[in-house]
């Protein structure tokens, strides 16, 4: 089911190949995609109040993405975050859930736990 | 210091003989012989045997807690054993020569937190003596105290506590990998204990080894798991794309081609990293980093051309030659220049800068640096840089940074990151200069395992203090 206007998820990875493929699913799934290869890019653009859900890259030169979740949270911004780590820790993972996060995925993860996660970020647009 | 670099010499050239030799450091500490003494009454005193131990700490680490957490552990059980004493670990980084972690229960927090990143002195202090001799050494005499080495460990140290045995942790190949050492809290306790100590030294020893591989297991996971995240996505999109109605033939294909492409790249990092971790043939030849360095830039102008990037080399005149892998330490230079290069592409309002630097400094190691005027990063963040394992390009021939630190501090070195003064970021590293009499004991083989190693062969030997 696609909605009239297509939420915007913003992609935060440093990661070149993540941020070729990430987005080209998104579009598959109905969502409107920018891709930023840091969260301090992310934070100069303009898709700061407008991103729905961002999927976040945990480990980052410069600024990590937890340190953009508190970023957001201190400037008042509720964007649901969706983390993705290369690192298979399951401790970052529940850390990553106690602060707030909607999912923390392993990559590689599947189209369907990505979906769910964003299903579970915002239920008013659901994809099957 | 005549005396002490004789002995250390002949240390080295024993190898791993358990003749007991002549005192260490004349008059101040005593080593123990075959590390039990007469006088050692604890192992009966107390019940609890090395399986037990081992037990506890092996429940640990199948948790997943942190090493420090582990050894600290160690630390409250030998302490809970032994009245009257305090034990701590102190974790050795990859070189062997610099404390990387120091954790204890009994002692003082800022005591352990001064000993953080401080060099393991070879020959003045009872740490240095024991890494050097690879045997325990006991210390007779308070005033020879590690506490009273410097001012400010004194002053951290609580009064009245004194190093009373220092127990070398080695790994299976002879490396130091750490120091178990136990103070006396009480003047008025006795006894040696050193059968105790060695138990738990032996103990240490498993928890730093395992963890250790598990350093290197995670290290191959993390480079890995991106190209498959490439794959597992590209492939999903493609299926989609070709589900829908009516299917999407070019972007399927053009996900497909992203997909076999990304999965080359696995595949490729997992030869890089089978060759890097794989410790049989190591390849150390002599070689001059100058020469490496204009190779590795001559190889990668063009890409550093096309992000317009404007390269100045300042190489010392008269460089001496490295001991080690050849092709390591350029996929190191190599890993550095595309950083750098990576970390200017969104620099428009300066010239992109690199300046390539090497020097000797008066220890006898060549410096290498490459400076940048990229975006840069926080303070405070340096550090993470290296445990992030951040750096796998696509299409690039990166290896990490993570990595880069590996192969660094298996030639004896150092990696390490500073802000510039103005924008950007300096990366530099040393390795110690070539000894004649010395092989360097580069752990990991050659990238370039095709090159013929003669003569190279990979018997190590560890020379230290000389």
């Amino acid at each position: 089911m696609i909605a009239a206007k297509r939420p915007l998820v913003s992609v935060v990875d440093d990661d070149e190949s993540v941020r070729e493929s990430l987005p080209d699913l998104l579009k598959e799934f109905g969502y409107s995609v920018r891709a930023f290869s840091s969260a301090e890019e992310f934070l100069a653009s303009d898709c700061v109040g407008e991103t729905k859900c961002l999927i976040l890259d945990i480990a980052m030169p410069g600024m990590s993405g937890p340190d953009l979740q508190r970023e957001l949270t201190i400037r008042g911004q509720e964007t649901p975050i969706v983390f993705i780590t290369a690192q298979t820790d399951e401790t970052v993972r529940l850390r990553s859930l106690e602060r707030g996060a909607v999912e923390c995925l392993f990559k590689p993860f599947s189209d369907t736990a990505l979906l769910a996660a964003l299903n579970a970020a915002f239920p008013a647009f659901r994809v099957s | 210091m005549n005396a002490d670099r004789r002995i250390c010499r002949e240390v080295a050239d024993r190898g791993c003989s358990s003749e007991p030799h002549i005192s260490l450091l004349p008059s101040r500490h005593r080593e123990s012989r075959n590390g039990a003494a007469a006088e050692d009454r604890s192992a009966t005193q107390v019940g609890l045997g090395i399986a037990e131990i081992g037990a506890t700490v092996g429940g640990l680490i199948r948790q997943g807690r942190p090493l420090p957490v582990v050894l600290t552990t160690l630390c409250q059980l030998f302490d809970a054993t032994v009245k009257g004493y305090s034990s701590s670990v102190l974790l050795l980084d990859r070189t062997g020569a610099r404390v990387r972690n120091a954790a204890g229960s009994g002692l003082p927090a800022s005591y352990l937190k001064q000993l953080e990143g401080k060099r393991v002195r070879w020959v003045e202090s009872p740490f240095g003596s024991t890494i050097n001799a690879k045997r325990p050494v006991i210390v007779v005499d308070p005033l020879a105290d590690a506490l009273r080495e410097g001012q400010e460990a004194a002053a951290a140290a609580a009064p009245g506590l004194r190093l009373h045995e220092a127990s070398p942790i080695l790994s299976l190949t002879g490396e130091p990998l750490g120091i178990f050492a136990v103070y006396q809290r009480e003047s008025n306790v006795s006894g040696c204990h050193s059968a105790l100590i060695a138990q738990f030294t032996l103990v240490a020893t498993a928890v730093i080894e395992r963890m250790r591989s598990d350093e290197a297991l995670a290290a191959i996971v993390h480079e890995v798991n991106q190209p498959l995240a490439g794959i597992v996505t590209n492939a999903s999109t493609c299926r989609r794309m070709l589900a829908a109605d009516p299917p999407d033939v070019e972007g399927a294909r053009e996900t497909a081609r992203r997909t076999i492409r990304d999965a080359e790249r696995a595949s490729e990092i997992l030869k890089r990293l089978r060759a890097l971790f794989c410790k049989k043939g190591a390849t150390s030849e002599s070689l001059d980093l100058n020469e490496a360095i204009r190779e590795v830039v001559a190889l990668s102008l063009s890409e550093l051309e096309r992000n317009m990037v404007i390269v100045q080399t300042e190489l010392a005149g008269e460089l001496p030659p490295v001991q080690g892998d050849r092709v390591q330490l350029q996929q190191v230079i190599l890993n550095l220049l595309l950083n750098a290069s990576d970390a200017m592409s969104d620099v428009d309002d300066r010239p992109r800068q690199l300046v390539i630097r090497t020097e000797r400094d008066e220890e006898d190691r060549v410096h290498l640096s490459v400076r940048d005027a990229g975006v840069g990063f926080k303070p405070h963040g340096m550090d993470r840089l290296f445990d992030a394992f951040y750096t796998t390009k696509r299409g690039g021939m990166g290896i990490g940074l993570s990595v880069s630190r590996f192969i660094i501090e298996s030639h004896k070195g150092r990696l390490w990151a500073t802000p510039n003064d103005g924008p950007g970021v300096t990366f530099s590293f040393f390795i110690p200069c070539e000894r004649k009499d010395v092989t360097a004991g580069v752990t990991a083989r050659s990238l370039g395992a095709i090159r013929a190693s003669a003569g190279t062969n990979a018997e190590k030997r560890h020379v230290r203090g000389l």
